[in-house]
């Protein structure tokens, strides 16, 4: 089963819109709550990177009785240093972001802590891509 | 399978077939079959947003009524504290108890003492607690429902600590047949209810196996039989007539139990079950970072909303901050007594809270992605625009009513329609 969501960049009042239906999808097909909170989480965080450093991200959920996967393809600046990226705290949102409380920099750590295999491919100026796998135990 | 008690239920006779419940059921657990609404028992969490808005006031209580409790010898009302905020600040909340008592009732006990000693409690277990926060307090019993129906991963973060009502049930039923010489099964303790999930809670408790009140009425059906006593108190009533140990403190009505937790720091509250559900979301998505307890009543505006509650709950809250004024009277609890019982686990949950499993598409992981993908397929075809024609809130519910074998697609109207254009189509071609 697949469906295919859109994240607008800059959307902070719509933020965490695509994780919550993903989420109500995958409580409906019946998966157990803790598997669904971590793919709550990722998919979360990386919604946020979207919506603050990118203009747009096609989202891609697929569910296979095996494994959930979160595919978010976006167009934005990005990552120059994916191992940078990766270390906790490191961010390049702006002062104003994380005055709000975004940008804390855990991310990236935080959604590889969550899930099973994390994907990054990046081209500067392009866009980034992350393919965030779940395996169903 | 269990078998789920509900307090409320459609009289057929009377329910127009007006979509409004089907619609505004946060459960979506109501179906509009044949032009009357269907409540699905498995999915209803009690909140009774049905009650409160069908038009033709089809949604009623089911409430033991007083004939039910005539087998009694001794009969003791616990009124929630939403009673007093039903009628105007002029009204002493003793007269209340005096009304009560005319009724049939042979005492009144409130719970407002044990909601001020759990208040202490609940500090105490905060700064204690050391796992997952935020913790969600346990004591509107539709907010557990739907934690247990729509948002099982959240169970765990339930406080497991009891109800002020049960609490205060229970001591009577251990202290009262002592005091009085009486057979425990002669005494009846009745909760006056405003609303279904309270109700229910006591018919049929999340988390133990049985509860400590004897009955419930709702606080509808009372308040009519109460009124007239009250208004007649009223003319005589002295206030040398109330008893000095009299005990009133408003706040759990003022405010959604602001003195629940009233030094707890980053707490949140929040009312009406839309906003519960989004702070939920917001809970699972792991986005509430810096709030430690969240204390959510699915009523808009807390208790003083129920359904089961005569009074506008704006006016009610208002008459409530006017009596909190006139009568408070707050008598010293015992803290270091109130914390050792605590160690003990006296004020603890019997049994955990646990999931309630709701299958949408009954079967396992395989079965389930299927139906899934399946309902993609049909809600792409319909016209989604959720006009509940089909008797469905939602065309994504209908889609996933038909993949469960409920409802056929000629139910939705306009595919429906496409086949007779298409059959007046076929025949016009064949002329
Ligand atoms: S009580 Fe609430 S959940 Fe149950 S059917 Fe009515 S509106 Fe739906």
């Amino acid at each position: 089963m697949s469906q295919d969501f859109l994240i607008e960049g800059n959307d902070f009042a719509g933020a965490g819109m695509v994780s919550t239906s993903i989420k109500s999808i995958l409580k409906k097909i019946g998966f157990d709550p803790v598997f669904i909170r971590r793919i709550a989480i990722s998919t979360y965080e990386a919604e946020m990177n979207v919506v603050m450093h990118a203009r747009r991200a096609k989202v891609g959920l697929m569910v296979s009785p095996t494994l959930v996967e979160v595919i978010l393809d976006d167009e934005g600046k990005g990552i120059p240093d994916i191992d940078k990226a990766m270390q906790n705290g490191y961010t390049t949102a702006t002062e104003e972001m994380r005055a709000l409380g975004f940008g804390s920099g855990m991310g990236l750590p935080n959604i590889d802590k969550n899930s099973d295999k994390l994907e990054i491919k990046s081209v500067v100026g392009v866009g980034t891509r992350l393919a965030i796998k779940f395996y169903v135990e | 399978m269990i078998k789920y008690f509900h307090a409320h239920r459609v009289i057929r006779e009377k329910c127009m077939g007006h979509m409004t419940c089907m619609r505004r059921c946060p459960a979506e657990a109501i179906r509009v079959i044949r032009g009357k609404a269907v409540i699905a028992d498995e999915l209803c969490v009690d909140c009774g947003t049905c009650i409160s808005v069908c038009p033709s006031k089809a949604v009623v209580a089911i409430s033991d009524i007083f004939e039910g409790l005539k087998k009694y010898k001794y009969k003791v009302a616990i009124p929630s504290p939403v009673l007093y905020s039903q009628f105007e600040p002029s009204i002493h909340p003793y007269i209340i108890h005096m009304a009560l008592k005319q009724l049939g009732f042979d005492k009144v006990v409130d719970i407002f003492f044990a909601s001020d000693t759990l208040s202490v409690v609940i500090e105490k277990y905060m700064d204690d607690f050391k796992g997952r926060l935020p913790r969600i307090s346990s004591h509107c019993p539709a907010t557990v429902r739907l934690i247990q129906v729509k948002y099982p991963d959240l169970v765990e973060l339930v406080v497991t600590l009891d109800a002020p009502r049960e609490i205060t049930a229970r001591e009577i039923k251990e202290n009262l047949p002592i005091e009085l010489g009486m057979d425990p099964d002669d005494i009846a303790v009745v909760y006056i209810s405003p609303c279904p999930a309270k109700i229910v809670s006591i018919k049929q408790p999340a988390e133990k196996a049985r509860s400590w009140f004897d009955g419930t009425v709702s606080m509808n059906d009372v308040y009519s039989l109460l009124f007239p006593h009250v208004i007649g108190i009223k003319e005589t009533f002295d206030i040398s007539m109330v008893p000095d140990d009299f005990y009133f403190s408003a706040d759990f009505t003022t405010f959604a139990g602001k003195n629940w937790s009233s030094r707890i720091g980053n707490r949140l509250v929040v009312t009406g079950v839309d906003h519960v559900m989004k702070i939920f979301d917001d809970i699972e998505n792991s986005r509430l970072r810096n709030v430690n307890f969240v204390e959510a009543l699915t009523c808009m505006q807390g208790c003083v909303g129920g359904p089961f509650a005569p009074e506008n709950p704006y006016i009610a809250r208002s008459n409530s901050y006017k009596q909190k004024s006139l009568y408070e009277n707050i008598a010293d609890l015992d803290e270091r007594k109130i914390i050792d019982q605590y160690k003990n686990g006296y004020y603890n949950l019997e049994n955990p809270v646990l999931p309630r499993p709701t299958k949408y598409f009954d079967g396992d992981l395989v079965t389930s992605i299927k139906r899934m993908k399946e309902k993609n397929k049909v809600y792409q075809k319909l016209p989604q625009i959720d006009c509940g024609c089909c008797g469905a809130p939602t065309c994504i519910a209908f889609a996933e009513d038909f993949v469960r074998g409920e409802t056929e697609l000629m139910n939705c109207i306009f595919l429906s329609q496409k086949v007779n254009l298409n059959n007046w189509a076929d025949r016009e071609n064949n002329q």
